[in-house]
């Protein structure tokens, strides 16, 4: 019982890690906006002071930074939720969207639909691309690795599918009639949250709520893993339907986020591998625990760039990757002594 | 505990490439009754076990747990059902002793009156009869190879169901441990439960088992008492060994003594 | 008379040729002019070979000319000067005496002085035709105006750009933001800045892109009404020569009926 509420405790902290950060996100930017009064009112309550000043840092408010912070938010959940997802199937602690390549083919699907002006036709295409890519991923890690590959089987697959998504990325973008496409691969590789509209919230909503509540229905499959597949089968799990939870869930969550914000990496190792311990090891438990982990991690990540002052704004991607990749060294290091 | 319903298999055929791994194999196990699974390596005894158990089917036959064909049970019904213990278990993740036979209790998780409470008498039953509770915070793997064998056999009984089919559980045990699980099942058979054990302990088998089922090769060689199926014959032709054999408190017992001659 | 067989290596040089050169002086001009998105004179240049600036394709021509601009390989142009074929290398002009002296330098090279100076003044004249219709915005300030292209990209001081919104009597936003060369502005700044006019390129804008999604971002719809926002055409400014009082007219035309627009609204 215990458990339980040491659990309990656990979510709210980080809820409120998460809201704490989603207020002081929305404090940054290169307008001086006095964030409180805006809040205010937003809700209504305006002072009649500067009524025009208040009304531009309302409509900064609302168009720029809140978008900012509630992608940071989803995108980071997904993550999070994903990587835990991912590790608790594969029983694999190095599992993430990103390492293992579905991060990278999410881009490559979201990059063929945009560039192709498939998605300035049908709004829905871009986080459909990302999504179909995202599924192409896992099924190819299942092709190469198979069930129950090793660690090292597993990495060396997401290696070779990062390698070809990667490479077949760049391809598309030095092959597209727009003269600014190739430079924006670094967008697409290193991803970003800035300057995105309402308009791209309400496009990957929708898909990526789909993909927690598949993911979220795992939870207790997950757990059952534990033993093994036949003692989880014998427990009543079907397995074919916990892959096709955890990899349907994983595709639209990390799909529709990619697709509007590039590939971020690390973010589904470091959270759950730190929230592990917290949970009682627990796959189930890390689930959501990951998501509001993740979430954090993300929006914190947002709020460094903006903080460090640069001329040219830095990408997120590269800021988790500060944090994430020593992270993975140390991580690779730890499981060779113990296993390999 | 739900009461123990009966399994019957008829006729299973399994083959893995060309090879038969299970052919026209005959099997039942009602309540009350421990019965051994035997053969020696590679006679087909875990694909058995794990057919019966739902987790693996067969090419061909029918399996019917009650009077239901097990292809019709829901899973969640079937697990509540039967209780199965695969060989090698073992537990992935760093989980403390008490969370791994907490699940145990997945399957009863959308019962509407299952409760949190029932829940944790189950586990604390469970640890209990194995003698771990005082382990119950201490993380799996951190435990003793007999210890952990405890801990996942109090997750079996956790489940609560009324068939319990084990593969191998004793295999590797100190004598301590082995003697104290074989009197368990007999227990949780006394209690009404049908249990089906996969031994390779023939001594064991023999005094502790109300019945065998002798398999070679994928096949079903004998059936029956411990005496008719472990007969001299017997455990030459399939085993190729010589046997003593006595009584001790009015109870017979068998001691593999020697490698058959010729 | 002249040098024949002229060709030229660089667009904005491309452009010069067309207008001060005759027909039979031109033996090649580059593949981009005759790109429409690019340029204004890409049916003119039409008739025209085209180059991509190599070497041998060059020497096929035989040229007693050849204009190069600011980053024509260097390699090239050493290159042709071995071989003893006049080049003429042509700067990039950021301001009207800069462009009136170029017109006038390459008009002597191609022996047709004259030309240049019908189109300065033509040029003058169109100046002095603004000059003389002048705007105020009510407060008497100068109009700021932003420029915003893909990837938030503007004209920071000293660029051509900025001299045009100069000439227009526009006061440019990223000079009073002092923002570094070559630099961005800020999808913020520019919205909390609110300057009067907000001045966006067409270039490409069928072809979809990030950079473009940028320009399109939903909150300047919102933040800037129609009459604030105006659309200059990018072959008017890519090269520094007569069209650029296009874009001067242009922007000019735009002040007048934003300032028309706020005194009636007042």
């Amino acid at each position: 019982m215990q458990a339980r509420w040491a659990y309990g405790a656990l979510l709210v902290v980080l809820s409120v890690a998460v809201v704490v950060l989603a207020v002081v996100s929305l404090s940054q930017g290169r307008a001086p906006l006095q964030i409180f009064d805006l809040l205010f009112a937003l809700l209504g309550e305006v002072e009649g002071a500067n009524e025009a000043q208040l009304d531009l840092g309302v409509l900064i408010l609302t168009e720029l930074r809140i978008p900012r912070m509630l992608l940071g938010i989803m995108v980071g959940a997904s993550l999070g939720m994903a990587g835990a997802a991912m590790q608790g199937l594969l029983r694999n602690p190095l599992a993430e969207p990103g390492i293992v390549g579905v991060s990278g083919c999410a881009a490559l699907g979201a990059v063929l639909v945009f560039y192709s002006g498939l998605s300035a036709q049908f709004m829905l295409a871009l986080p459909v691309g990302g999504i179909l890519g995202a599924w192409v991923a896992v099924l190819l890690l299942y092709a190469l690795a198979g069930r129950g590959a090793s660690i090292l089987t597993l990495i060396l697959a997401g290696v070779a599918i990062n390698a070809f998504a990667g490479a077949m990325t760049a391809l598309v973008l030095n092959l597209s009639s727009s003269p600014f496409a190739f430079l924006e691969i670094i967008f697409w590789q290193m991803g970003s949250v800035a300057d995105r509209s309402m308009e791209n919230i309400w496009l990957c909503l929708p898909l990526m709520m789909i993909g927690w509540f598949m993911l979220w229905r795992a939870a207790p499959a997950l757990d059952a893993l534990s033993l093994g597949e036949d003692t989880a089968s014998s427990l009543g799990f079907n397995l074919p339907g916990v892959q096709r939870l955890v990899i349907g869930g994983t595709a639209l969550c990390v799909g529709s986020g990619v697709a509007v914000s590039g590939v971020i990496g690390f973010v589904g190792l470091v959270v759950p591998h730190l929230l592990r311990p917290w949970v009682g090891h627990r796959p189930g438990r890390l689930l959501p625990a990951s998501a509001l982990g993740g979430a954090a991690l993300v929006l914190a990540a947002d709020i460094v760039l903006r903080v460090i002052p640069t001329d040219t704004e830095l990408k997120l991607g590269v800021v988790t990757a500060l944090v994430g990749a020593p992270f993975f060294l140390y991580l690779v290091r730890k499981l060779r002594q113990e296993t390999l | 505990m739900n009461p123990g319903l009966r399994i019957t298999a008829e006729n299973i055929c399994l083959k893995r490439g060309e090879r038969a791994v299970l052919d026209s194999v005959e099997f039942n196990v009602v309540p009350g009754e421990v019965v051994g699974l035997l053969g020696p390596n590679g006679a087909g005894k875990s694909t058995l076990l794990s057919i019966l158990a739902g987790v693996a089917r067969p090419d061909s036959g029918v399996v019917s747990l009650g009077t239901t064909h097990l292809g019709q049970w829901a899973a969640p019904a079937r697990a509540r059902a039967i209780g199965y213990l695969p060989q090698h278990a073992d537990v992935y993740w760093s989980l403390t002793v008490w969370n791994v036979v907490a699940l145990g209790r997945l399957p009863h998780r959308d019962q509407p009156d299952n409760t949190l409470e029932a829940d944790h008498q189950a586990i604390e039953q469970a640890l209990r009869r194995t003698e771990m509770l005082d382990f119950a915070e201490r993380p799996f793997n951190s435990l003793s190879g007999g210890e952990r064998m405890r801990v996942l056999v109090a997750r079996l009984l956790a489940v609560g169901a009324g068939l319990l089919l084990a593969d191998e559980p004793v295999t590797g045990l100190d004598p301590y441990y082995q003697l104290e699980f074989m009197d368990l099942f007999v227990d949780q058979a006394a209690g009404g439960a049908g249990v089906v054990l996969v031994l390779h302990d023939l001594a064991l088998a023999a005094r502790y088992c109300s019945r065998l089922v002798l398999l070679n090769a994928g096949t079903v060689i004998a059936a029956g008492a411990p005496a008719e199926v472990l007969s001299d014959d017997r455990l030459h032709e399939v085993y190729r060994i010589d046997a003593v054999r006595g009584v001790y408190g009015g109870q017979p017992f068998l001691v593999p003594w020697q490698r058959s001659l010729s | 008379m002249g040098p024949q067989r002229v060709v030229s290596l660089n667009l904005c040089a491309d452009e010069l040729l067309l207008l001060l050169g005759s027909p039979q002086q031109i033996a090649s001009l580059t593949w981009l002019v005759k790109d429409p998105a690019l340029s204004w004179s890409a049916q003119n240049a039409a008739a025209f070979p085209s180059n991509r600036g190599h070497v041998e394709e060059i020497l096929l021509f035989e040229p007693e000319l050849v204009l190069a601009g600011a980053f024509t390989a260097s390699t090239t142009l050493t290159l042709l000067q071995r071989l003893n074929i006049p080049v003429l290398k042509l700067s990039m002009p950021t301001e009207l005496q800069q462009v009136k002296a170029q017109l006038r330098q390459v008009a002597t090279a191609l022996g047709r002085p004259d030309v240049a100076e019908r189109v300065i003044a033509d040029m003058d004249r169109r100046l002095d035709k603004l000059a003389s219709a002048a705007v105020m915005v009510p407060g008497s300030r100068r109009p700021v105006a932003a420029l915003f292209q893909p990837n938030g990209l503007t004209a920071t001081a000293g660029s051509l750009i900025d001299h045009i919104f100069d000439m227009a009597g526009l006061t440019n936003l990223a000079v009073l933001r002092d923002l570094p060369n070559y630099g961005r502005l800020p999808l913020e700044t520019l919205v909390f800045d609110q300057p009067d006019l907000l001045v966006m390129s067409d270039y490409e804008q069928q072809l979809p892109s990030l950079a473009q999604a940028l320009v399109r971002h939903p909150v300047l719809a919102r933040t800037f009404a129609d009459t604030r926002r105006v659309v200059v055409p990018a072959q008017t400014w890519t090269c520094a020569g007569p069209n650029m009082i296009t874009a001067v007219e242009i922007l000019h035309k735009a002040m007048r009926v934003h300032v028309q627009d706020r005194v009636n609204a007042s």
